[in-house]
């Protein structure tokens, strides 16, 4: 079984996911980001899903979560690079995702996570 | 009685020639605008086959339906028939006249030769399956149209959601008619398609050519736009209407968070700050 590699740059750590995850690996995924969040206190978390092209209910409820316990220690989360039969299997099982951001590409991504933690940056000084 | 069918099946092999002259008789009487349109020697070969096929099925028992290879053979006559005919705009009516006039081209031969004790089930039998024959039609009819309708919806459906690259990495989809459900999943298709392959920011939904937005076409929309959201575009809708405002607000329908305007320039304009863009002065 193929681990996931998280990469730090910077202040962001990024996610490729390159294997199909299964449920135990996938909470196995959430609990090393976490720990890595907490080891290196980086801001931004992009996750890249582009290679993965089963999200089920699951994977997805996951996946908010994570990001949702990742905004608890601070760390801005965007989800990039969904394949469109993932996105029209997640509007099929009712899955939107709403407090999760997402974007086209990691470029994309990096962009909006440097926003994304500038923003709360500001408001953290005023 | 099956013998007895046989009998008259003989029979009415036998006077062929006399029936189908009355029949022709008929026809050219009863249903003349027909006859101009086929013309007779097109008419006579239908006839022709018709009788024939009737004389092989009419000592068969009723019982044995369309297994049977004959009951094809006259399936695929008929649909040559009906086929025919309806693309010269013959009306079902006057192919149902076609047929049953065939009875009065049986039924006098019958009553000439057959004796008065079997006459009635004879005629009884003879005009079951003449009916038979004329439903059989009918129902070829039906199925040719609705073979024409679901051809035409999908070359509608095929031509229904265009894809427009207004600026770099913006794409603009017109939506025209009615968006049901079915629609809906089409356009999501195309719009994700084309989401993924420009790698485009910004999705602009133009209802301008929606008539009439209710909750289920809004529905459909925010559907659209969360799936825009989940790929990690934005989608904007234009073309909302002050008719298309209050039929939403009184409906109580909340569109959530996602953005509409009423132009589409002004659309365009929004999608051009999203991506960080600018026209030249």
């Amino acid at each position: 079984m193929g681990e996931v590699t998280i990469l730090k740059i910077g202040k962001n750590l990024i996610v490729p996911i390159q294997i199909e995850l299964h449920d135990q690996s996938a909470r196995k995924l959430q609990r090393d980001i976490l720990n890595y969040i907490e080891k290196t206190g980086a801001q931004g978390l992009l996750i890249d899903v582009s290679a993965v092209s089963i999200i089920d209910s699951f994977l997805g409820r996951l996946l908010v979560e994570t990001a949702k316990m990742a905004k608890l220690m601070g760390t801005e989360t965007v989800l990039v690079g969904m394949k469109k039969e993932v996105v029209l299997t997640l509007i099929h099982l009712g899955l939107t995702m709403k407090n999760l951001h997402t974007a086209l590409n990691i470029e994309d991504g990096l962009a909006l996570l440097k926003s994304l933690t500038g923003r709360t940056y500001e408001k953290n000084r005023k | 009685m099956a013998s007895e069918k046989k009998e008259i099946a003989a029979l009415l092999s036998k006077y062929q020639e006399e029936i189908l002259d009355a029949w022709h008789r008929q026809l050219i009487v009863r249903s003349n605008s027909l006859m101009e349109i086929i013309g007779l020697t097109e008419a006579k070969s239908f006839t022709q086959g018709i009788l024939e096929h009737f004389i092989t099925l009419f000592p068969l028992a009723e019982t044995e339906n369309d297994e049977n290879k004959s009951y094809r053979e006259i399936d695929d006559l008929f649909s040559d028939l009906s086929g025919k005919m309806t693309s010269q705009n013959i009306s079902p009516s006057e192919i149902a006249v076609f047929i049953f006039s065939m009875k009065e081209a049986v039924f006098p031969i019958l009553q000439k030769y057959i004796d008065n004790k079997d006459l009635s089930g004879a005629i009884i039998s003879a005009g079951r399956l003449i009916d038979r024959f004329a439903v059989n039609t009918f129902e070829i009819y039906l199925n040719t149209r609705e073979k024409i309708i679901s051809e035409q919806q999908r070359a509608f459906m095929e031509i229904s959601v265009p894809v427009v690259r207004v600026w770099h990495r913006i794409i603009m989809i017109p939506l025209i008619g009615m968006l049901d459900s079915e629609r809906t999943q089409l356009m999501m298709e195309v719009m994700l398609t084309a989401l993924e392959d420009t790698q485009s920011k910004v999705a602009i939904l133009d209802i301008s050519g929606i008539p009439v937005v209710d909750t289920l076409v809004a529905r459909h929309l925010i559907t659209a736009a969360s799936a825009a959201k989940l790929m990690g575009a934005e989608c904007i809708i234009t073309g909302v209407r002050s008719r298309i405002a209050q039929t939403l607000v009184q409906l109580g329908v909340d569109l959530g968070d996602v953005v509409t305007r009423t132009t589409m320039s002004d659309g365009l304009q929004l999608a051009l700050e999203l991506t960080g863009q600018k026209i030249g002065e």
